[in-house]
C-alpha cells in the first residue's frame, strides 16, 4: 500500500484528469461514477446548449480558466471543437457557459470529498487495532 | 420560457445530488435526500413563481 502523501497526491492527480477517477484509487468505484456522470452530464449537456463552442481559449480564455478543472475531457474537446467558428448567434450560449463552467469547478469540489476521504481513510489506519475511541 | 426552465432545474438538481452526496457516505441515501431537496425546490420555485405572476398581473 502506498504511503500517505504520494496516494493522495496520485489521486488528486487522477481526479483532475477524469472526474471521479481519484475516487477509484480509494476504493469508492460508486462515487466515483456518481461524481463522474454527474460531473461530465453538466459538462456535456453545457456543450450541447453552447452549440459545442463553449470550450474556446480564443473566444472564452476566462471561461477557460473555470472549465479547465475537468482536465482530459476539456482537453480532447478543445482539440476536436478548435476548428468550429461562431459564425451565427447561438440562442444558449450564456447557459452552455455557465454550464460548462459549473461542471469544471464541480469537479474542485469532489477533490474535496476525495481528500476528506483520504483524511478518514488515514485516520482510521494511524488508530491501533482494538483502540477503545 | 420552458428551456430556460430546463436549464435551471437540470443545473440545480446536479447541484443538489452533488451536495448531498459530499455529506453522506451512503450513495442511496445522498440521492434520495437530494432529489427530495430538489423537489422542495422545485415546488417553491412554482409556487413563488406564479404568485408573482399573479402579482404583477394584478399591477
Amino acid at each position: 500500500m502506498q504511503t500517505s502523501i504520494p496516494r493522495i497526491l496520485s489521486g488528486l492527480g487522477l481526479g483532475l484528469l477524469l472526474p471521479g477517477l481519484g475516487h477509484v484509487l480509494y476504493g469508492r468505484r460508486d462515487k466515483a461514477l456518481y461524481f463522474g456522470g454527474l460531473v461530465l452530464a453538466a459538462f456535456v449537456v453545457g456543450l450541447w446548449l453552447g452549440d459545442w463552442r463553449v470550450v474556446s481559449g480564443q473566444h472564452f480564455p476566462l471561461y477557460l480558466l473555470a472549465q479547465c478543472w475537468l482536465g482530459l475531457p476539456v482537453l480532447a474537446v478543445l482539440s476536436l471543437t478548435s476548428a468550429l467558428r461562431i459564425t451565427t448567434d447561438i440562442p444558449y450560449l450564456d447557459a452552455g457557459l455557465l454550464y460548462t463552467c459549473v461542471a469544471g469547478l464541480l469537479n474542485l469540489v469532489v477533490l474535496v470529498d476525495l481528500y476528506e476521504i483520504h483524511v478518514k481513510t488515514a485516520a482510521a489506519a494511524a488508530k491501533p487495532a482494538g483502540a477503545i475511541a | 420560457m420552458t428551456l430556460h426552465a430546463a436549464q435551471l432545474a437540470f443545473l440545480t438538481l446536479v447541484s443538489c445530488l452533488v451536495y448531498h452526496a459530499l455529506r453522506e457516505d451512503d450513495l442511496r441515501h445522498a440521492a434520495s435526500l437530494g432529489m427530495r431537496r430538489f423537489g422542495s425546490f422545485a415546488i417553491i420555485v412554482v409556487i413563488a413563481g406564479a404568485a408573482l405572476q399573479w402579482f404583477t398581473r394584478w399591477l
